[in-house]
């Protein structure tokens, strides 16, 4: 990809957007990369992902020029790039709600549940509220539009879908996304040193657990008899 | 250690600082003082950090009783401020001694009014910054709650410039990132006509009144910032504020300078704004 379809844009006093092409298939590694290389030359840089962009903020008024000039030379040096995420394996106790049953009836619920279960996210980026993970790498043939009218409110731990994207909710939320299930882990915890569970980069894939299962994991984590960095894959 | 007690609890009021700025790739908001030049004032006024927390009030103050000596002033919108039943001015030092009742009224121009105190106001720090988030900080204070604060004598009383609140209807803009894909009478209508600030404004978002055409798709949720002017599909203007989250799915048309969003803050619903691009 040429620097030509990168483009960036002056958000505000201390801020560029950087913005990737909506056809940039390896969008997460490409982004991955160029914020990598920034933050080794901008060590103090403040970043706020989307989807195809990255906002990249410093502490002070900037000369925008001057830094986009610095920032283009970032963009030739991914090649060699690595993915560093974390893997992650989330259980997941199934509980399709009946709208989006109905939506995917060309599926029985077995069909949707392995489907979903196939699939190896990578966390996109974290938005909406604070751990909210946009998980990328849906099964096409899932992919719903949003909600036309959203649930005034779920549960926290709520797994949903909208268009090429999966989430879990971190907390108690209006949902406009087609729910799956409930994830018993705590997404996001201001106890913890790294307070959000997922990153962007991370890679995700889910396992049914029973009613049960859900409700005792649920009390281990409370309890701390199980770790949060049990549920990553080593290596 | 002294206490401020709240006896009677404001509309809506909340300890906030400059904000928590290192969260954002986890989703965190900024929030922060909505008017940060007020709140600066008052800071000032009692030589503390420009970091320091204060108590943000929006619209009714409220009523508080002080537990050891220490000076206060009070910024923002303007209100009648009362100690112990006698009227004192806003944006002047306060010495306050064991005792003392504090009581603030309904603003009665702009929107958000500032406690500022000797040495800032001391609840925890949550992620860098004391500044309440729902879910992040303690619950929102209400009637009875205690906030800390360091007992202060030896504080000269002082007196700043008294702010006057900017008149100016002028909110300067940087073009937002989907500004250009507005046709030509839209951005002339977004730009050389003025809009209104409807009912709908709290510390997430100030909307206005008056609609533009739009035909704009929404965009994958892509980054924003507290000052970014949304435009919603049904031609609603939806100005981002400090409780806003971090990524957003609507064209941003433009992005308020940081002077801009404190000014913004403290207008009335129905106060008239015109965008002008830097």
């Amino acid at each position: 990809m040429g620097k030509s379809e990168v483009i960036f844009h002056n958000y505000n006093e201390n801020s560029v957007l950087v913005s990737w092409n909506e056809n940039t298939i390896d969008i997460i590694p490409q982004r991955s990369a160029f914020e990598m290389e920034v933050k080794k030359v901008f060590t103090d840089i403040i970043v706020n992902h989307g989807a195809y962009s990255i906002l990249l903020l410093w502490k002070k008024k900037i000369h925008h020029s001057n830094v986009i000039d610095q920032l283009k030379k970032f963009l030739t040096d991914i090649k060699t790039y690595e993915a560093n995420g974390i893997s992650w394996r989330l259980p997941i106790y199934y509980e399709l709600e009946n709208e989006l049953v109905d939506s995917l009836s060309e599926f029985s619920k077995e069909e949707i549940i392995s489907k979903h279960q196939e699939t190896i996210f990578t966390v996109d980026f974290i938005g909406f509220l604070p751990g909210f993970p946009y998980l990328k790498g849906l099964d096409s043939s899932l992919q719903l539009h949003r909600k036309f009218t959203p649930a005034l409110q779920v549960a926290v731990g709520t797994v949903a879908i909208s268009n090429e994207y999966c989430g879990i909710y971190p907390s108690q939320s209006p949902a406009g996304w087609h729910i799956l299930g409930n994830c018993p882990l705590p997404m996001f915890d201001i106890r913890n040193d790294q307070p959000s569970l997922l990153v962007a980069g991370d890679r995700v894939q889910f396992y049914a657990i029973s009613k049960e299962e859900h409700s005792s994991m649920k009390n281990q984590i409370a309890n701390e008899s199980v770790t949060l960095k049990s549920f990553q894959i080593d290596g | 250690m002294g206490n401020m007690t709240i006896i009677k609890p404001a509309f809506y009021c909340s300890i906030q600082d400059l904000g928590r700025i290192y969260y954002r790739h986890l989703g965190v908001p900024h929030s922060g003082v909505m008017d940060e030049v007020s709140a600066g004032y008052a800071n000032d006024c009692l030589e503390n950090e420009k970091s320091s927390a204060v108590i943000e009030i929006i619209a009714v103050g409220g009523t508080y009783i002080f537990s050891e000596p220490t000076f206060i002033c009070i910024t923002g919108a303007k209100t009648t401020v009362k100690l112990n039943s006698i009227a004192i001015e806003q944006y002047e030092s306060i010495k306050i001694q064991t005792g003392d009742q504090l009581e603030i009224g309904a603003a009665v121009d702009g929107n958000f009014i500032y406690i500022g105190i000797a040495g800032g106001f001391e609840v925890p720090e949550v992620l860098e910054s004391r500044s309440y988030f729902k879910g992040i900080t303690k619950q929102q204070l209400t009637k009875g709650d205690t906030i800390s604060y360091q007992s202060s004598e030896d504080l000269k009383e002082s007196k700043i410039e008294p702010q006057k609140l900017i008149k100016s209807s002028v909110l300067k803009c940087f073009p937002g990132l989907e500004f250009h894909l507005l046709n030509r009478k839209q951005q002339e209508l977004l730009l050389n006509s003025s809009f209104t600030i409807s009912k709908n404004w709290n510390r997430m978002a100030f909307q206005l009144n008056e609609k533009i055409d739009n035909l704009l798709l929404q965009l994958k949720s892509s980054p924003v910032l507290p000052g970014t002017v949304q435009l919603t599909p049904s031609g609603q203007l939806i100005i981002l504020m400090k409780d806003a989250q971090t990524t957003g799915g609507y064209p941003r048309i433009l992005q308020l300078d940081k002077a801009s969003i404190s000014m913004l803050s403290q207008k009335r619903m129905g106060t008239s704004i015109d965008f002008l691009i830097l």
